[in-house]
């Protein structure tokens, strides 16, 4: 007649991000990428990396990169902590902490108050937050929006 | 003064109307791609209103050359009197080369809008002279600029960061510009040391300060 356990929720189980080796008999849920729960990678804040970083899902960076990153169909969120000295490509890019390179969102570019930016930045879509200040070059296309990012390119010239 | 319109919000924040901005901004209207220069920092209600059109935005925060003016030692030994020329002629070249490391633009850039605001303001005779000389090789026969012009040393009206909030309204916030000296001029000195720009239409404001639209000549 009463079913005690009616309020509570089912107890759900989040795959760690991807950045986190998977066993080789982990189960499948040890295996999904980020992107396909809709949540993101997580590069934390004691991590330092120096190279290349691509993939297909989307991340959060909160640690310190030098080198690249590349995601280009999915979202790249520098946060509060994050260092990157890097060109960054992603479908869309939201800035709350450090880059010092060129940045190009293939669908839109999201500034924070809380970022500190110096290169050039190219997208067709730009937001910068209600107290942010920008200092660089912001190269911008709308017609690009709807394109697929082909042709999509950082501006050669280097910020004013 | 501020009319009922430009009120300050309880940020400090205040909206200018500006009556020449709109011919400014519709001269330019038929460009495919918009090159702009705004002398200040990028906010948040400018790359909203140049957004929606193809354009490269380049915001030089230029004040912040400014906190340390350049210092020239005197040549002339010691016990002689020295040569003010001389001394004007190195204090002009320091501020050439400030601003020219501040503007390095693509080769072949060619500015169709400077958003000057209250800098020239802020410079002095030399500086003035060696930010339009610096400024030069990116202006054209079609460039225009915008300006706010302080003609009385009222200090009440500058230390504001400025963005574009529509055509006929700018967007004004507190800055950080305090410590910075400012020098009143009369809108044809300032235009004297303005090389390649001239006053198209100037509107003197009711706080004082003198806004004007310049074509490159």
């Amino acid at each position: 007649m009463f079913d005690r356990n009616k309020d509570r929720q089912p107890e759900k189980i989040d795959p760690p991000a991807p950045s986190a080796p998977a066993m080789d008999n982990a189960s499948t849920a040890y295996r999904t990428p980020a992107a396909a729960t809709g949540k993101s990678a997580v590069l934390g804040a004691t991590i330092r990396v120096k190279g290349e970083i691509s993939g297909d899902e989307n991340l959060l960076i909160e640690g310190q990169v030098e080198g690249s990153v590349s995601l280009s169909a999915h979202e790249l969120t520098i946060g509060k902590t994050g260092k990157v000295h890097a060109n960054i490509t992603a479908r869309t890019i939201r800035i709350d902490g450090e880059v010092h390179g060129d940045i190009a969102g293939k669908e839109k570019v999201v500034v924070s108050s809380t970022s500190n930016i110096k290169g050039t930045i190219v997208t067709p879509k730009m937001t910068l937050e209600e107290g942010a200040r920008f200092k660089g070059t912001i190269d911008i296309d709308p017609a690009h929006a709807n394109s697929g990012g082909t042709g999509f390119k950082p501006a050669a010239d280097k910020p004013a | 003064m501020l009319n009922t319109a430009e009120q300050l919000d309880a940020l400090g924040r205040q909206t200018l109307q500006t009556r020449l901005m709109p011919d400014v901004l519709e001269q330019l209207a038929a460009k495919s791609h918009l090159m702009v220069f705004d002398i200040g920092f990028g906010v948040n209600e400018t790359i909203a209103f140049f957004g929606n059109r193809k354009c490269r935005l380049h915001f030089s925060a230029l004040h912040e050359s400014l906190r340390a003016p350049p210092v020239v030692k005197s040549k002339t030994p010691f016990g002689q009197l020295a040569n003010q020329s001389e001394q004007e002629a190195a204090l002009y070249q320091a501020w050439l080369e400030r601003f020219q490391s501040a503007m390095q633009f693509a080769p072949g850039t060619q500015l169709d809008l400077c958003l000057f605001w209250d800098f020239l303001n802020y410079l002095d005779d030399q500086a003035l002279k060696a930010f339009a000389d610096a400024l030069a090789p990116y202006t054209g026969p079609q460039t225009l600029a915008h300006a706010y012009i302080l003609l009385k040393p009222e200090a009440d009206v500058l230390n504001r960061e400025y963005g574009v909030k529509a055509a006929d309204l700018i967007t004004v916030k507190p800055a950080q510009y305090g410590s910075l000296a400012f020098y009143a001029r009369p809108q044809a000195r300032v235009t004297s040391m303005m090389k390649g720009f001239s006053v198209k239409h100037s509107v003197l404001r009711r706080d004082g300060l003198l806004e004007a639209a310049l074509k490159s000549a």
